[in-house]
């Protein structure tokens, strides 16, 4: 029985929205008093995480920068009530981020990163025409009210077969939190003696409830704003596909187990999301498309990484209880994903076509610093607390090597750069109440 | 002596802030940040020099009370090899002029013109430690340096090495790392 106030709450926080089809438009806003205007009808629309009795076609959803917050009107005291990274803005976490060089904020497409994109409204569609519709009537709604235009839009489609653009399986693993009224899949919570997985306190990913360690996630004020709320990540991560695809080719031809099992190592997957640590050797499609079995394992007994490796990219983005202390050390680290893959896919064998493809990474957590920022500064972009030195993230890391342990162990060398961030903002994503709170100038 | 692991000490000081003086404090040790390297290098067998601003340690946890200390306090950690009366020798006489800079702001400090009387001012400051997790209990700041730098030729030397035919990679292994220079 869940105890949320779902109709409180926004959807696609506490369940996955599988509307294939999304369209994201990133606004700014000129007239405080007409934003909050747009935003009082906008928020008539916005759907909530209430269970469906059928799915909707198409479904709305909100979130701002900090930025944006103020350009509604918040005052300094409500606006300084928010976390230090949220304040900061993600462009001005870029060395801690790793976004240097091509990733840097300043190559970041128009407006990101410079305080010009306010509000993010989310727009998911089960076809083509929905979300047309869904487009059609956020055009109006800007239109009608004025003040405001869009500074940027960005569309995505789920890629057929649940796969990324690299060709793996994607979106398994996601955290199991209590109370929600979801039987959590086996995997997905904190792993626990006896094979037992336990749901996460919903804190760690919902602003107003008790987290890990059993106290209220520091949070902005009034709590009308806060409660129900949380903070999303957004990233535009552009992958190139055919420099991915000639490296594992070309180092796989020097691997034992070749190309195929080689990727596999960087991931910690095969390409159809058999874990490498329950099928070492090769993929096992019966296991890979059961929900029950495809994130039910652990790495306390595989502690040198000789069935998935240390390095490889889903054991350092949750090691499960694979560091000391059972999950102590994990449990705090947790991040909700909802990434959606943008861009037409390249055909296998095909060459590079320039096209822009990649994945529009989202993830949420109560509190962006220790849950997304130590994921990527801490797991991702260093090797430290896996004992690898300065090795980093195999698809995120763009230089440097891997290790495949092993007896012999294998250098996967030099990690080729194949995945650059586009544009990014942090984002909070306010609960319904807090929206009225917004849009109706009780501040 | 729970200040020591193997040749390692932990120096835990502690000393108030004077009122009003927290940004003079901020800015002086935003100061000791520019730059690349560290000005404590200059002190030698030293691994690590933490400076931290106490701002008001607001007590948080349940049940929701508001505690504050009744001043700020400025934190100073350092971890050298050695004992304490060399380290605290070197810190007053060597960097007079950038301790003066940061503990002026500070309750009592006599100042590094008689370094005797800031060492002493730092003594009395001193909080031992009930327990100290030493990174390094048993390699100098020299000895964790040149395992950095083998580390470094090594893993270089694996990646070469990787395509090699065993023969000839012990050729290459005796050849880069030949046996008189390897360390005991």
């Amino acid at each position: 029985m869940p105890r949320f106030a779902l109709a409180n709450i926004q959807g696609n926080i506490l369940r996955a929205y599988t509307h294939p089809l999304a369209s994201f438009a990133f606004v700014h806003l000129d007239d405080a008093e007409r934003g909050r205007a747009w935003l009082a009808e906008l928020r008539t629309r916005v759907t909530t995480a209430e269970p469906w009795a059928r799915k909707p076609p198409w479904t709305v959803n909100i979130a701002f920068t900090h930025a944006g917050l103020r350009a509604l009107g918040c005052t300094d005291r409500l606006l300084d009530s928010f976390s230090s990274e949220f304040r900061a803005g993600m462009a001005a976490r870029a060395e801690l981020l790793g976004d240097l060089d091509d990733s840097a904020p300043g190559e970041w497409e128009e407006g990101f990163g410079t305080g010009a994109i306010h509000a993010m409204v989310s727009l998911y569609g089960l076809d083509r025409a929905a979300l047309a519709a869904a487009e059609a009537w956020l055009s109006g709604l800007i239109e009608r009210h004025g003040g405001l235009r869009l500074a940027a839009r960005q569309n995505a489609a789920r890629l057929p077969g649940g796969i990324e653009h690299f060709g793996y399986a994607d979106g398994m693993g996601q955290p199991g939190i209590e109370a929600r009224g979801l039987q959590s899949l086996p995997g997905d919570g904190s792993p626990m003696p006896g094979g037992v997985w336990r749901d996460l306190q919903a804190g760690e990913f919902l602003l107003g409830h008790h987290d890990e360690e059993g106290v209220l996630t520091p949070a902005p004020r009034p709590d009308v704003l806060a409660r129900d709320g949380t903070y999303l990540v957004y990233r535009k991560l552009r992958q190139d596909v055919s420099a991915f695809r000639n490296f594992v080719q070309g180092q796989g031809e020097r691997f034992p187990g070749g190309p195929r099992a080689l990727g596999a190592k960087l991931v910690g997957r095969w390409p159809d999301g058999t874990p490498l640590e329950l099928s070492p050797h090769r993929p096992d499609p019966g296991l890979a498309t059961d929900p029950a079995r495809n994130n039910a394992f652990r790495y306390a007994a595989d502690p040198r990484g000789f069935y998935c490796p240390v390095g490889s990219h889903i054991r350092r983005a949750n090691p499960r209880d694979g560091l000391p202390f059972g999950a102590q050390l994990v449990d705090r680290h947790r991040l909700i994903r909802r990434g959606i893959a943008y861009g037409d896919v390249l055909p296998d064998g095909a060459a590079d076509d320039g096209q822009d493809r990649g994945l529009l990474f989202i993830c949420l957590q109560a509190d962006i610093g220790p849950q997304f920022e130590f994921v990527q500064s801490q797991w991702l972009n260093d090797g430290n607390l896996f004992h690898l030195g300065e090795d980093r993230d195999p698809l995120l890391g763009g230089h440097g090597k891997m290790i495949v342990q092993g007896a012999p162990p294998y250098f996967v060398h030099p990690l080729p750069r194949v995945v650059t961030t586009r544009a990014g903002e942090y984002l909070f994503i306010p609960s319904l109440a807090a929206l009225e709170f917004l849009s109706d100038r009780v501040f | 002596m729970s200040n020591v692991a193997g040749q390692a000490y932990s120096l835990t000081v502690l000393t108030p802030v004077l009122p009003d003086r927290e940004p003079a404090l901020r800015a002086s040790l935003q100061q000791l940040n520019e730059g690349r390297r560290s000005l404590f290098e200059q002190l030698g067998d030293t691994h690590l020099v933490r400076l931290v601003l106490v701002d008001q340690l607001v007590y948080e946890g349940p049940p929701q009370l508001r505690d504050t200390l009744t001043s700020r306090y400025l934190l100073f950690t350092a971890v050298f090899d050695g004992a304490l009366e060399p380290f605290l020798n070197r810190l007053c006489r060597r960097m007079g002029p950038v301790i003066d800079s940061v503990w002026s702001h500070c309750v009592g400090f006599p100042g590094t013109r008689d370094p005797g009387k800031a060492i002493t001012y730092f003594r009395h400051n001193q909080i031992d430690a009930t327990f100290f997790y030493a990174a390094y209990p048993d390699a100098s700041v020299a000895q964790v340096l040149d395992a950095l730098t083998l580390r470094e030729r090594f893993t270089s030397f694996a990646l070469q090495a990787q395509d090699m035919q065993p023969t000839a990679r012990q050729a290459a292994f005796e050849a880069t790392f030949p046996s008189s220079s390897r360390p005991r």
